[in-house]
């Protein structure tokens, strides 16, 4: 069993993006940069398979710009056997994402692809979708299980995805509830929020992923055609919050949200 | 807490203030691995980051729980225990040992770090996880290879805990008057006598402070004669050693760390280093244990000042949140360019001890004919390592009462409640001030350091500091220059006068030279940002008058104000005080 998961390089959610002056993308100045927070369950999630599910090779694969290694050897980390990199320096559309990733699943044959849902930079939500399309393979979105993550499965370690007689189980998070389908392998499933609570990269982890193979390989090698077909024209930060008003009676609110807001 | 564990002025300090190509140079490794190597020490940060992040949040709850005495047993809180298990789980244990005995080889800045990290998240377990690293560094140092095999696997992996064994009743800041004896019989080593006030000493492993049996009367009451014991709580062949805890102490914070009595009764020991020479080997304990409290006062510190500055910027009076009271703003904000500056200090000296243990391995195995400048630069270190390192743990520490108490005023009577943070905060401040020598014992240390020369050494390298920042703060670096030149040098005559009225002075003077070298450190980092900028800058402003109080106050005396001060206080020493 040969497992691929998607990492990519994206700002620190926790950090307070602001927008150019200009419009052209943010400011990137002393930011910091993890992983990309669904990429992470779904190495925990390729981890477990492999610890638990009876075995795996668990390979990562990235693409931009060459710090991005920095993002897979938190992967090898954390327990993953060897990583690529295809050196992107370019701006890339989730087409041009699926179309590499294509190419490294015709080189590596996995026999699962497991991705983040999306990323939380640009929140496309479609590499994944994509690239089941490019592949011909079949797909389940927004896995996610049963069991709380409070539960005892949780605390054990265990997979949320069934790998079984070629097939893997996936229970989706739909609206109103959750859905349980099966996928015959290969397949490409990507992650939500529900399905683990990742670990983080022991020492001896930390330590070990030196040694790990992190192979590079220029996207021109690929001979493809990346160009975006996809272009941002401006983005803008959220209007500021304005102050609240008091009133001095229900009557005054009552007939404001009326008036003025017409909410009611 | 919306600032991250691993804060920035830990990141910048060690992406811009260390060279570590320098150091990995002179450790026989290869420079361009600078890069992985920070890479990596990044990595583990971060973990240690994460790690210490869910830590906060159990101990905040638990504080209150106690360390108690079952069934002669040592048995810590719930939330240590998890705690502790959740750092061994995740490798977060005696970091600077060496990957020969299972540590991790890291520098001692980079443990310096994680030590101020996990005190912020919980003050007792660092006491414990400190200590561990403190115990097995000094084992590594002095401990011979069948000792280092037989105990530094076990610490390193976190099976065994180690304590650090050396006030007695009559022992406390007086090392001197230590009365636990060795004694060695057929080549063998036994401990007998009482020692008080051990944290963590239900550990498995305790380096003792013993006088030697044979040269007892005649060394007594001094510092010669001691020994440093290595006492398991286990012997090789698994009995139990003839040792035991008497109590755990209740104290007024720290409740999860285990202060204890432990009688020695003719307990088997192993002798670290050379019989009668172990204080110079507690020293080297005591050395990195004080910058180990200075951490966890930081620590501590920053967690007191995160809860007071949110507090203040939600808690709403007459209005308007109180954050915009200028009052409250001020304190604030001396609250954190304090911080600042303490961590500058003590950041600052820790590279310093990674530059001088760099040195001086490399040049054990150097050649002694070759290397004269960097054997000058290890003399030269070594002075001002011996001289920064009481600085530290004084000036860390009592900022940090400070920070913590006036976390607790920002927050008001919410502030003063046993469920309150910063309250619980302030408990544990408390002690950093007292425990590894008071804050007067290390003003003192310092003092006998300076008139050895170290503070010419020191003020030599500031002022050529300085003089590479003058392009950049031109204004800046002069005053810092006339501070030092006219305020400190100056006041040393009067100092020199009587060594009582130097050591009268000791803290004052300690604070003008702390100033100073934390005055020329935040100016390093003013280019960071607008705010580093300011705080440099006001910083420099404060100071700069305090110093000038320091010496008019200095210069203004002499020895005479002792007996002022009887007088004061009503005291006549030739009547003892057991007559009255």
């Amino acid at each position: 069993m040969k497992i691929l998961v998607t990492v990519k390089r994206v700002p620190d959610p926790n950090a307070t993006i602001r927008v150019k002056p200009d419009g052209t993308g943010i400011v990137t100045d002393n930011l910091k940069y993890v992983v990309n927070p669904f990429d992470e369950i779904a190495i925990e999630e390729a981890l477990r398979i492999k610890e638990k599910g009876g075995g795996a090779e668990v390979v990562l694969v990235s693409i931009g710009a060459k710090v991005a290694q920095e993002q897979l050897r938190t992967g090898l980390a954390m327990g993953a056997d060897r990583a690529i990199l295809v050196v992107a320096e370019q701006d890339l559309d989730p087409l041009g994402v699926a179309r590499i990733l294509q190419k490294i699943v015709e080189q590596e044959k996995p026999d699962l692809v497991l991705m983040g849902k999306q990323a939380i930079d640009d929140d496309a939500n479609q590499t994944g979708q994509m690239l089941a399309a490019l592949l011909q393979w079949p797909q389940a979105t927004f896995a996610s299980k049963k069991e709380s993550l409070e539960s005892e499965a949780e605390k054990n370690g265990l997979p949320g995805i069934q790998m079984a007689n070629g097939k893997a189980q996936v229970v989706r998070e739909v609206d109103g509830g959750l859905e349980t389908i099966e996928v015959p392998l290969p397949a490409v499933v990507t992650v939500d929020l529900r399905l683990n609570i990742p670990r983080y990269a022991s020492l001896p982890g930390i330590m070990k992923a030196r040694k790990k193979e992190l192979k590079e390989i220029p996207v021109a090698e690929l001979g493809i055609d990346v160009t975006p077909k996809l272009r941002v024209l401006r983005l803008e930060p959220p209007p500021k919050r304005k102050a609240g008003r008091k009133v001095s009676s229900v009557q005054e609110l009552v007939h404001l949200l009326h008036t003025e807001a017409k909410v009611i | 807490m919306s600032e991250a564990f691993f804060h920035e002025d830990m990141r910048w300090f060690m992406q811009n203030r260390v060279d570590w190509p320098g150091l990995l140079r002179l450790q026989g490794r290869a420079p361009e691995s600078a890069a992985e190597e920070k890479g990596t020490y990044v990595a583990i940060l971060e973990t240690a980051d994460q790690v210490c992040r869910s830590l906060a949040e159990q101990s905040r709850q638990h504080w209150h729980e106690e360390a108690e005495l079952v069934d002669g047993e040592v048995k810590v809180p719930p939330h240590i225990a998890q705690g502790y298990e959740q750092l061994r789980q995740a490798g977060l244990l005696c970091l600077p040992i060496s990957p020969t005995y299972g540590g991790y080889g890291l520098p001692f800045l980079i443990n310096t770090f994680y030590l101020e990290m996990l005190a912020r998240a919980n003050s007792s377990l660092m006491t414990i996880v400190g200590l561990q690293t403190g115990v097995a560094g000094d084992i590594e140092r002095y401990g011979s290879e069948e000792i280092k095999q037989r105990y530094l696997p076990k610490l390193t992996s976190g099976e065994w805990q180690g304590s650090m064994d050396l006030t007695e009743p009559n022992a406390g800041s007086d090392l001197g008057s230590i009365v636990t004896r060795v004694t060695e019989e057929q080549g063998r080593f036994f401990v007998d006598g009482e020692k008080i006030f051990i944290t963590n000493g239900g550990s498995q492993v305790h380096l003792v402070l013993a006088r030697d049996a044979a040269t007892f009367q005649k060394t007594r009451g001094t510092t010669t004669g001691l020994s440093l014991v290595l006492v398991p709580a286990f012997l090789p062949d698994g009995t139990r050693n003839r040792m035991r805890v008497t109590k755990v102490e209740r104290k007024m914070g720290l409740h999860g760390s285990p202060t204890c009595a432990v009688e020695f009764d003719h307990a088997e020991g192993f002798i670290l280093g050379r019989p009668g020479q172990g204080f110079r080997a507690m020293l080297d304990l005591m050395n990195s244990a004080r910058l180990g409290v200075a951490a966890q006062a930081l620590g501590v510190g920053e967690a007191a000042f995160q809860e007071a500055l949110a507090y203040a910027k939600q808690r709403i009076q007459f209005d308007a949140p109180i954050i915009q009271q200028p009052l409250v703003k001020s304190m604030l904000t001396q609250m954190s360019i304090n911080l600042q500056a303490a961590r500058a200090l003590l950041y600052r000296t820790a590279a310093l001890v990674d530059r001088l243990e760099a040195i001086r391995n490399f040049l054990a195995q150097a050649p002694s004919e070759s290397q004269e400048e960097l054997r000058q630069e290890l003399g030269l270190l070594r002075q001002i390592v011996q001289l920064l390192t009481p600085l530290c743990k004084y000036y860390a520490t009592e900022i940090s009462n400070d920070v913590t108490r006036k976390a607790v005023q920002v927050h008001g009577g919410i502030g003063y409640m046993a469920s309150s943070p910063v309250a619980q905060f302030h408990c544990d401040s408390i002690i950093t001030t007292i425990y590894e020598g008071t804050s007067e014992i290390q003003a003192s240390f310092a003092l006998k350091e300076m008139s050895r020369g170290s503070l010419f050494t020191l003020f030599d390298q500031i002022v050529s500091e300085v003089q590479t920042l003058r392009g950049a703060y031109p204004e800046e670096s002069q005053r810092i220059e006339e501070l030092v030149e006219k305020w400190i040098r100056g006041s040393l005559p009067s100092l020199l006068a009587d060594p009582r009225y130097a050591l009268l002075n000791a803290k004052r003077l300690a604070e003008m030279v702390i100033d100073v070298v934390a005055a020329v450190e935040l100016l390093h980092q003013a280019n960071r940002s607008e705010g580093k900028r300011l705080a440099a800058r006001s910083f420099l402003d404060r100071r700069s008058l305090a110093i000038e109080m320091g010496a008019r106050r200095i210069q203004s005396g002499d020895v005479r104000r002792l007996s002022r001060y009887d007088k004061i206080l009503g005291i006549d020493l030739d009547t003892p005080a057991a007559a009255t």
